[in-house]
This record gives C-alpha cells, structure tokens and sequence, in this order.
C-alpha cells in the first residue's frame, strides 16, 4: 500500500505532464521522448505549485487537494499552448530520420540501455539512505518536512527573529541554515511523499532518480529532432546523463542544483530548436554574458520568499 | 617503535571514530624532547580518515619514541583504530597512493556532493577528470554540426564512442559498489530502521525521545552544540517542534530569552557547563535552573524549570 502511495505522485507527474505536453503540440512538434522528458518536470512543477496553492488557500499542504489542481494546471497548460501554437508557423520541423544500420544500430540500443541501466542504480541508490548531503537536510528538507508534517506552509525566519516571534503568542515560526531559501524544491519533495503520512526523506530520492532520467529522455527527443540520428542522440543524451557531478547528485538526492539543472538545460534545448538563442558564433559571449545574472540570482537569501523558483 | 620512523611522513591511520564530528588527531614523542609531545590533525569524514601528509612537518624528525592516536570529545567516546601505516615520500609512494586513490571504490562521502574542493588534497581536480572533461567538452563542440557531419561523412559517424566507453565503465562499477556500502551501513529497513543505523544514531535515537513525549505542538526547543553536524541532526529530527539553533555560527542565545517549559538538547560544546549541583545550565549568555530528561552517549535534553 505505501509502495502505491509513493508512487502516486510519480504517475501524477509522468502522465499528466507528459499528456500535456504532447497534447499542446501539434504531431511532429514533440516526439514522445520529449514529451516523457518535459512532461515529467512540468508534472513535477505543478505537484509542487498545487502544493503552494492548496496550502494558500487553506486546504493544507496535502496530496489530494494539489492532485486536482495539479492535473487543472496540466488542461489548461495543454490547452493554452495548444491554441497558441495553432497560429504559430515559426517554429521549424524535425530534420528527415536517417536510417541506423549495423554498427550505428547496436551503438543506439548500446546507449538507451546503459542510460536505463544507470537511472536504475541512482534509484536504487538514492532511496536507500535518508536525506544525505548537507544542504538537503539543513534548508531544503527542514521546510519540507515542517510543511509535510504540519500540513501548513509554516514560515521561516533567521534565529534572530525566531527569538522575537517565538516569544509571542502569534503563529508558530521555524529557523534553519538558509530561511528565505523559495519554496519550489521543498515541495517538490513533499509532493514526493504522496499521501503518505509518514515523513521518509529516503522516498524523496526517487524524484532526483527520475529526473535525471527525464533530463535523458527530452534530450534524445530534441537532438533526434535535430540531426534524426539516433545513435548521435542516444550517445550524447547518454553523456550527459553519465555525468559524475550530475549522476551524484541524483544518489544523494534533495539539492536543488539537480532539479534547477534540468529545468534550465529543458529550457535552453527549447531555445534553441526554436531559433531563440543567438548565432553559434555568438554562444561563447552570450553564455559569458549570462554568468553575473546567474551568479546574482543565485544569491537565493537576498531574493525574499515571494519568488516561488530559485535560480 | 620502529626505528627510522621519522623517514616515513605519510600516516594513513585506519580509525573510526564512533562521534562523526570528534576531532582526531596523532600524537608522538622525540627521543631529543621525551617531554614535549607533538601532534597533527587526522581529518576525518564520517568514518573515512585522509592521509597524513607530515613531509613538510619539522617536528616530525630526529628519532621518534612514541606514538599514539589521540580523540577529542567528552567521556564515552570511543575510536576503532584498525592500524596505522607509514610510508616514505618517494615519488613512487606518492603515484601509487594517487593511483590507489582514483581506482579505489568507496563509499560517499560528505563532500562528493561537490564537483572540486579548493585545496583539498584528494578532491582537487585529478587528470581522469580533466581528461573526461576534455573529451566532452570535444563532443560538445562538434554536436553543433553533428547533423551535417553524419549526413555528409557516414565514416566518422561514430567516432570517439569507446574513449567515453571506458570512464563511463569505471564509474559505474564505482556506482555499483557504492550502492553496495551504502546497503551494507543502511540495510534495507523501513525509514527509522535507516535513521537507527546512520552515524548520527544517538541523537535521532534522543530526539525521537524527546517528541514521543511532547503533546504541545508549540514546545520550544533549543539546540546547543559547537558541531554544526550534531546541532543541525538534533535539529532536523527535533522537526516539526519549534527549533531554535543558529546552523552557521553556532551562536547561543541569551538566557533571557528561555522560558520556564522549554527545552535545550544539548550536544558536544566546551561553551556550555552543567553544574549539577544548582542543576544549572551556564553558558556566556546567561544561566537558566534545568532538569534533564534524558541522555545517550554525550547528548543530553534538559527541561527548563522555574
């Protein structure tokens, strides 16, 4: 029975989403992989935002309420862009498939195997220990596990003002390593835990597993898109995927670098295809260029609780 | 002792402390000082210590007499020490510890979250790293091009696949035998079977105590401790009580601002002393009247009293 209720908010996710992306497409637009791949961190984003909207509203922070609204947000996601996209002509067709014989063949199936193989073991991995590596445990699952276990979006504040709040007769108020840290990667993992009532963070690992997994999956869907190869896409959606930095992050789940990478990498291979970043001659200053945005925006304690991503 | 131990400055000590924290250190003698005694730090990560690098130590020379691993902490600690090695620092010493170093399989550890480590000697960028990286940053820069390279040169279509081949290999067998450790240390229980078993068992064992017998869901807690691990692991298994700890600097808070029916879960600190005969907790902050509740290994929970 638990088994089933963790697994709820995968399924959630993954169908939902990708049901979602591949409706607001036209055929042709979004490959099946690239749907499973951004259908699943859309599915994941609107558990978590569920989440924030159920807990606003006052439904608590729970599973069932962020469900309905998570699978609204999916229909109208579909719907919205499935209509915008009706009168939208720019964006550029997959390339004609080349046909992969002998070696090229094997090399395909080579790599969606070990791919396969190696999103398994950081499954296997990143379920059998709690909550690991530091930041995990000390900013993004102290919110997450006040959030699950009380049901309510419980704000977090320095030491300093815990000691004024605290003091008081007013709401109940927590501290952790970084208080104004948003909220997205917290309920992520709490949209992780399904309807269970127990706070596991070692369930929260499957989450970083799958993603990783996604991140594989939308990335053959876009460069088999872009150079109808198969065994180019699978191989260099393998190399990311076998990244150690990457792959590491997965196991010892409940950072936020993992989720953020995948989301930014989604978002920037959607740039591309259609047209929307400069001149490859141009990518070396334009991502030079990127780096003091990045930076300032990653100074997430400064950024205040109202943004609901980090950066 | 034996002799010419001083030609030997790499010190692998095979020890564990039980405390993931305790600071660890080795301690010897020189027949020219039988009364001084020297020491270096062991640094130690949850029970995987580094090697001891005394090369460029002066105080390890002459004739060494004596030598002993030394634990710091608070009575009832304990250390497994399973051996200690030294080695000469020849350049032949040092490739095979490098080359032992990046064909062992380990276990992880708290900083392989993070890619590189400024100034640490075996998390430093390594050359299997750099030449992985360099290769895919080759592949990248080619992947522009790569639909018009396969359409018009089938030849070089599959190109520099086996050199990716053999990094990804030795990586997941390092994978496979990491999840191995990590199963032998966890088990496969359910999540406080998980807790009971990770190197922070006291304190999760404390915790769980001290919220069994908790009904008001507003019950403050502070968390007193000098190691940012043992006071960020109270903390996290205290949730969803009210915790107050500072994660970063450790700081105290005033005596004034504790109430009578609070709790302080107090874990290893030189800062704070427990005077059992006022029943008195003492710190710099202040001083409040406390009755303890509980304690296992060094980790105590003292109720607030009037």
């Amino acid at each position: 029975m638990r088994t089933i209720e963790l697994l709820l908010p995968q399924v959630f996710a993954l169908v939902g989403g990708t049901l979602a992306v591949r409706l607001a497409f036209p055929a042709g637009r979004a490959s099946w992989l690239c749907a499973l791949g951004y259908g699943y961190v859309v599915g994941q984003i609107f558990g978590a935002v569920g989440l924030y909207i159920s807990g606003t509203i006052g439904f608590g922070v729970r599973f069932l309420p962020a469900a309905g609204i998570q699978v609204a947000l999916c229909v109208l996601l579909a719907a919205v862009l499935r209509g915008w996209l009706r009168r939208d002509s720019s964006v550029s067709q997959a390339v004609p498939a080349l046909r992969a014989q002998g070696v090229g063949r094997w090399l395909a199936i080579a790599f969606a195997a070990v791919m396969l193989l190696r999103v398994a073991v950081l499954g296997l991995e990143a379920t059998a220990q709690p909550l690991y590596p530091w930041d995990a445990w000390q900013q993004w699952g102290t919110k997450a596990r006040v959030w699950f276990e009380t049901g309510e979006l419980k704000r977090f504040v320095s030491p300093e003002e815990w000691l004024q709040i605290s003091s008081g007769t007013g709401d109940a108020v927590y501290t952790d390593a970084n208080p104004r840290y948003p909220p997205l990667v917290p309920l992520i993992q709490v949209w992780s835990l399904g309807p269970t009532r127990t706070w596991d963070d070692s369930a929260i690992g499957l989450t970083w597993a799958i993603l990783l997994g996604a991140l594989g999956a939308a990335m053959t869907g876009q460069l088999f898109r872009t150079s109808g190869y198969w065994p180019l896409a699978f191989g260099a959606a393998y190399m990311a995927v076998s990244l150690p930095i990457l792959d590491t992050h997965a196991a010892l789940a409940g950072y936020g670098d993992l989720p953020l990478s995948v989301m930014f990498c989604l978002a920037f291979m959607a740039a591309a295809v259609v047209g929307a970043l400069p001149a490859q001659r141009e990518m070396p200053q334009w991502l030079f260029s990127c780096w003091p945005s990045c930076r300032s925006s990653s100074d997430r304690g400064s950024s205040g609780r109202s943004r609901f991503f980090p950066s | 002792m034996p002799s010419g131990l001083a030609d030997r400055p790499l010190i692998r000590c095979d020890c564990v402390p039980r405390r993931p924290d305790a600071p660890l250190g080795i301690l010897w003698r020189r027949a020219d000082h039988p009364d001084k005694t020297f020491n270096a730090p062991i640094e130690h990560e949850l029970g995987e210590t580094q090697l001891l690098d005394l090369s460029q130590n002066h105080d390890w020379s002459g004739e060494i007499v004596g030598l002993a691993v030394a634990l710091g902490g608070n009575p009832g600690d304990v250390v497994l020490i399973r051996g200690v090695t030294a080695q000469t620092d020849t350049v032949g010493t040092r490739l095979a510890t490098e080359i032992a170093n990046w064909a062992g399989f380990r276990k992880w550890d708290g900083q392989s979250i993070n890619l590189a480590i400024v100034g640490a000697r075996d998390r430093a960028l390594s050359p299997v790293l750099l030449v992985a990286v360099g290769d895919r940053l080759g592949f990248a820069g080619v992947l522009p091009d790569a639909s018009a390279t396969i359409r018009n040169h089938p030849r070089d279509r599959h190109r520099g696949h086996d050199r990716v081949g053999w990094f990804d290999a030795r990586w997941q067998l390092d994978l496979l035998a990491k999840y191995r450790a990590t199963i032998e240390e966890f088990g496969d229980g359910p999540i406080e079977e998980l807790w009971r078993r990770g190197p922070d068992a006291d304190i999760y064992a404390l915790a769980t105590s001290v919220k069994r017998g908790i009904r008001d869901p507003k019950q403050r807690v502070f968390v007193f401790g000098d190691e940012p691990y043992s006071r960020g692991r109270a903390a996290y298994h205290l949730l969803p009580l009210l915790v107050h700890y500072d994660a970063v600097s450790g700081a105290m808070p005033s005596a004034q601002l504790i109430r009578t029916g609070d709790l302080i879960f107090l874990t290893w600190s030189r800062q704070v002393r427990y005077d059992k005969d006022a029943q008195q907790l003492i710190w710099n902050g202040g001083a409040v009247r406390v009755k303890p509740l509980g304690y296992i290994h060094g980790n105590v929970v003292f109720k607030v009293v009037a």
